[in-house]
């Protein structure tokens, strides 16, 4: 059986690799480790998280990543059986929140080169796939890079990780990258967890930023909930009825809120949103997939028992993601086993492939 | 058919709701037409008759904007928004559902509705 591993999180040994992509004016602003006295010489570039893992130096960064294609290999394709694995980033993911919009551009632009050339290029037997960054702050950049990166038939998707213009990703200011995205025939990405870096114009929950860890663990659901219920009532699936969603980094237990809410309320919401034409639980299997992690759903319990048993579609929507190379990362088979019997295929692959452009 | 209220009494486009027998009924004059309809929301049983009638909404471009679709106009259930087609009680959302319709007929200046079984 076929396996796709939705979330392998990829970075780089040192940020020079990506810095080489620049162009040279912005090489130059951005410096180089070492250049003035003390070492010092660059500029803080990738927005860090308040809760991030523990590090060697104690700097904010972002969880753990792998750093080359032959390590991915070996450590976890091949022993996972792993045939298709869509590279997410680590500490790019959240390029787009940066404060600088310009310098957002640019950076973004230089990652994607250098996902393309240090991974994909390096990657012969073709199971690794990309996913397009774009500056969402800049959305008609972003709708450009879309459609030039895209062009790439090796990116699968295109990811939407820092909300850096403090909107849910169904808001009309979007409409540039949806719009590029459908045309390219890539889903849209999106990962929570970029609306937690200090840049970030936007919360990772509601009522006020967490405090520790161990709320946003609790709440990593939450910006997926507010990102899906405003792709529905702004009508972006019915626009784009090609277009997929993928959502990733906060489990798959919210769903059952929002879509419990929408699909009760969806009659008396016409007069306002007229587009929303159908009830967002008829839209879920043709146009949307949520990335379970094994760590996360697979002990649920009889929470995800109890979901998956009111749910039905879910078996149509879940797609596997491993969360390589964190400590606990998991096989595909650990979550399959949580999940209703005669899942495994869909789960495993055939959901990642009817929405990722593979 | 039971006598329910004078013709005179009713104004264009707004309901009066009536006993007729054990059930209320809303009575509405639309377009030179009386219609006479259940005052129950099939959604969860609100004196729907007691909405407002407005014009029906619904998309000037895609997503762009909404605007009031001609001459059309629908009763707008006032607990939770449902909207019904006036003269056919046809929710407008989902054709599925709709609000019992009753016959109506003005008969020497009085409105009769039958009720029916």
């Amino acid at each position: 059986m076929s396996t796709i591993d939705c979330h392998v999180a990829h970075g780089w040994n040192a940020v020079e690799d990506v810095l080489e992509h620049l162009p040279r004016a912005w090489r130059e602003y951005v410096g180089r480790p070492g250049s003035l006295p003390g070492g010092r010489g660059l500029r803080p570039l990738v927005p860090g998280t308040p809760f991030a893992a523990l590090t060697a130096d104690g700097r904010r960064g972002a969880g753990a990543t792998v750093t080359d294609p032959e390590t991915l290999r070996r450590d976890w394709l091949d022993p996972q059986g792993i045939d298709v694995a869509l590279l997410t980033h680590g500490p790019a993911r959240h390029l787009a929140a940066l404060v600088n919009p310009r310098l957002s551009v640019a950076l973004v632009r230089a990652a994607n080169a250098w996902t393309q050339e240090r991974w994909l290029d390096a990657d012969p037997t073709g199971r690794m796939r990309g996913v397009i960054l774009v500056p969402e702050q800049v959305p008609t950049a972003a709708a450009e890079e879309i459609r030039r990166v895209g062009a790439d038939a090796r990116m699968a998707a295109v990811l939407l990780a820092g909300t850096g213009v403090g909107k849910p990703y169904g808001h009309p200011i979007y409409e540039p990258i949806h719009e590029a995205a459908a045309e390219m025939g890539l889903p849209l990405l999106i990962w929570t967890g970029g609306d937690a870096t200090q840049d970030a114009s936007t919360m990772p929950t509601a009522g006020g930023p967490p405090s520790t860890h161990a709320e946003l663990v609790a709440l990593g659901g939450q910006a997926l909930m507010s990102h899906f219920a405003s792709l529905v009532a702004m009508g972006t699936f019915e626009a784009h009825p090609d277009l997929r969603v993928v959502l990733a980094g906060g489990g798959m237990l919210w769903l059952s809120a929002v879509l419990w809410r929408l699909d009760v309320n969806h009659l008396s919401l016409r007069a306002e949103v007229p587009w929303m034409r159908r009830r967002p639980s008829e839209l879920l299997a043709e146009q949307v997939r949520i990335v379970a992690t094994p760590a996360g759903e697979a002990r649920g319990g009889p929470a995800v028992t109890a979901l998956c048993e009111a749910f039905g579609e879910l078996r149509d929507v879940l797609c596997f993601g491993s969360a390589f190379p964190d400590a606990d990362a998991s096989g595909c088979r650990e979550l399959t086993d949580a999940l209703p019997a005669g899942w495994e295929s869909a789960v495993r692959e055939g959901n990642a492939r009817s929405a990722l452009r593979l | 058919m039971i006598d329910v209220v004078a013709r005179d009494e009713l104004r264009e486009g707004e309901f009066t709701v009536v006993r007729a027998g054990r059930r209320e009924v809303g009575i509405v004059l639309w377009r030179g037409e009386v219609h006479a309809l259940a005052n129950r929301c099939p959604h969860m049983g609100a004196p729907v008759c007691r909405g407002r009638v407005t014009p029906l909404v619904d998309e000037a471009l895609p997503r762009a904007a909404l605007r009031c679709a001609g001459d059309d106009a629908v009763l707008s259930c006032p607990w939770h928004g449902w909207e019904f087609r006036i003269d056919s009680g046809v929710a407008v959302a989902d054709s599925h559902y709709r609000l019992r319709r009753y016959r109506a007929e003005v008969r020497d200046g009085r409105v009769l509705v039958e009720l029916g079984g």
